[in-house]
């Protein structure tokens, strides 16, 4: 420290020392005599007087050092040709030092003026602000809420500590290294801290600190809010798109379907008003060339409708990739919540600890269990209210398979049913296509698993569905 | 009535099923009027004409439940029956609740179709039928004056000649008189003849 006097906290102590620090120069002043005046060196208890106690105490000073200036020069046998002379030199001193306590106590205090809007708009600012030695981390400042955010602890190796909390492999969508302080110009990033479950857009810049170190000036926004709302948007958007996903299958059958009969019908009716009219007896050539040109103009559109489904069928491959069973059903339970809780269905979801992974086309698997939990809600239609209970399971099963269990407390599923239930065109619904669960067995199959249904022994059925971990 | 005098209306926005049905139907001697959509056929449609509709469930614009619904609003009986595709099947039940003669699924099998329009057609003749004797009851009750359409009321009522003599302060003579005049008048023979007359052409009003 170029000053060691600052290291006096004590008020009583600092004005002794200012007067001892007089006293040493009134003496010195004495002891080399007339020929070298060291009048201008009490300028330097006068100014830390000034500085450290404030204008009055700088005045006494300069009042003191005056008078020790007086008697050192009386002492020191300083002859003056006239006792005017002294006076006014006295005079002049007095009034220079004066004028010099008066500056400074102006300036310290536009000083502290500056400094306290600039530290008022620092700490009021809603971000983390920092400056950082760029060398040794040292946190040169600090503004309230960077202490809020970061915690007190930011003694010298501060900015490590920091920068140490966004080490966090979340923050995978922007850089994790820090703008480099060397370019010269501002860097921004987006920072997860896991500590406190933050984001963070940290803006950096280098700067030259006050006393001439390279320092890093970096403003620490929280985006957590503005982070949630474009998460939760895009959790609703990959829903929405799963969703509407898993009932284009559905639909599409039913309404190829629909778009089949169109054509047949008219193909049936040109064909039966032909051989109405031959048995009859009763017809025109051109008319019957006609009618029967007009049914193969409808077979023929069939046809197109059925090219039209096969292009949409095969515009998706299969993409098998190493997934969680439990990720799969956590999201199908938040599909079909509604769906459950408007029919009544108490919904429960059981999954194992850890599961192993599971090589799937995630969107045929959410397929499948989508298709079994449906199915079983519909199952529980008749039941009474209070006895319609669904439950998700996943479970590794004793043959080291991963295993899905949907579980109905329906009426369970008549023998003589049983074998038939995964053929295709196979329904007990009154508006069923019979594809659902040969589409599940297809799944299954695809994936070198199995689906087989089983009876509850307290009423309903549970359909396992089960497919190879992945590492086996 | 011969049912081979009416006709049978198509709604269906399918261009092919249309005509293809009309080349179904024609051979059978029915008259086929067929239509693209719901208004061009209430545009044209004269309740006079005996027949039924084949109505397609599921079209753009006024759908086939809706154009049922009008043509209840507007009085009409004319039978409906309802072609449905696939997946149609629960409206289609609901229709007939509602009053429509049956529903079938396209693709259908002719005979089936064909017993379906006999059948609807059938059920139109008879409706008329029982609308214009009706009207023929109700006429003839009309032709009747303030007098005898009392004693047809005290008759129908099931009352004795000497109890509407009584009531009405006339003589047994008189009350059997007008009695003959009534059964001459509304062409019957008994009296279970002129109640059903009396309730297919409503009551004769009380003389005021």
């Amino acid at each position: 420290m170029p000053f060691p006097f600052l290291h006096i906290k004590n008020r009583a102590a600092r004005t002794l020392g200012c007067a001892g620090l007089v006293v040493l120069i009134a003496y010195c002043d004495y002891a080399t005599g007339y020929e070298l005046s060291l009048a201008i060196l009490y300028l330097a208890p006068i100014f830390l007087a000034t500085w450290v106690l404030g204008r009055d105490a700088g005045i006494a000073v300069s009042v003191f050092a005056l008078a020790a200036w007086l008697i050192s020069n009386h002492y020191a046998g300083v002859v003056y040709p006239h006792p005017f002379y002294q006076i006014w030199e006295a005079l002049i001193q007095l009034a220079t030092w004066v004028i010099f306590v008066l500056l400074l106590s102006k300036l310290k205090i536009a000083l502290a003026r500056a400094d306290e809007r600039f530290v008022t708009v620092l700490e009021g600012l809603d971000a983390a602000v920092y400056v950082a030695d760029t060398g040794s981390g040292e946190l040169l400042y600090v503004n309230s809420k960077c202490r809020a955010a970061f915690g007190d602890g930011v003694e010298p190796a501060g900015l490590r500590q920091i920068e140490s909390r966004f080490a966090d492999p979340r923050s995978r969508a922007v850089p994790r290294t820090w703008p480099q302080q060397d370019s010269g110009a501002d860097a921004a990033a987006e920072f997860h801290d896991p500590a406190a479950n933050r984001w963070y857009l940290i803006h950096a810049r280098p700067l030259r600190w006050i006393d001439g170190r390279m320092a890093r000036l970096q403003v620490a926004t929280d985006i957590t809010q503005q982070k949630q709302i474009e998460e939760l948007s895009r959790q609703q958007q990959e829903k929405l798109q799963l969703t509407s996903r898993l009932i284009s299958v559905g639909e599409m059958a039913s309404t190829l379907a629909h778009e089949l009969n169109q054509p047949l019908a008219a193909i049936a009716n040109y064909s039966m008003g032909c051989v109405r009219r031959l048995r009859a007896g009763d017809w025109d050539a051109g008319e019957l060339l006609e009618a029967m040109e007009k049914g193969s103009a409808e077979a023929e559109r069939a046809g197109m409708i059925i090219q039209r489904v096969r292009e949409l069928v095969r515009r998706r491959k299969p993409q098998r990739a190493d997934c969680n069973v439990n990720d799969v059903i956590t999201e199908i339970a938040q599909l079909i919540e509604i769906d459950a809780e408007k029919r009544g269905v108490l919904m429960s979801v059981e999954l194992a600890p850890s599961l192993p992974p599971v090589s799937a086309d995630t969107v045929m698997l959410e397929q499948a269990i989508l298709n079994l939990a449906r199915n079983a809600i519909e199952a529980m239609e008749e039941m009474p209210k209070d006895q319609r209970r669904l439950v998700l399971r996943s479970r590794v099963n004793p043959d080291g398979k991963v295993e899905i269990e949907v579980t109905d407390s329906g009426r369970g599923i008549p023998d003589a049913l049983a074998e038939n239930l995964f053929a295709p065109f196979f329904t007990t619904k009154r508006d069923g296509m019979g594809i659902g669960l040969h589409i599940c067995r297809s799944i299954a199959e695809f994936h070198d698993g199995r689906i087989w249904a089983t009876p509850n022994p307290r009423g309903g059925s549970t359909f396992h569905f089960a497919l190879p971990a992945s590492n086996s | 009535m011969s049912t081979h005098a009416a006709t049978v209306y198509i709604v269906d926005d399918d261009d092919a099923f249309r005509d293809s049905l009309r080349w179904l139907l024609e051979p059978t001697g029915y008259t086929v009027a067929a239509y693209a959509d719901a208004a061009s056929f209430l545009a044209e449609y004269d309740a006079r004409q005996p027949g039924c509709l084949v109505l397609d469930i599921r079209m753009p614009g006024m759908s086939g439940l809706e154009l049922q619904d009008e043509l209840r609003r507007r009085g009409s009986t004319l039978p409906v029956i309802f072609v449905t595709g696939h997946g149609d099947v629960p409206m289609a039940v609901n229709a007939v609740k509602k009053g429509a003669v049956e529903f079938i699924e396209k693709p259908f099998n002719d005979r089936a179709f064909l017993g379906i329009v006999e059948n609807a057609l059938k059920i139109d003749a008879s409706q008329r039928r029982d609308r214009a004797r009706k009207m023929s009851a109700a006429a003839r009750i009309g032709a009747l004056t303030e007098r005898e359409r009392e004693i047809m009321r005290h008759v129908v009522a099931g009352k004795m000649n000497k109890t509407i003599a009584d009531e009405l302060g006339i003589s047994i003579k008189t009350v059997e008189a007008h009695r003959a005049k009534v059964m001459q008048k509304m062409g019957v023979d008994s009296i279970a003849q002129l109640v059903q007359l009396a309730l297919e052409g409503g009551t004769p009003r009380k003389p005021r």
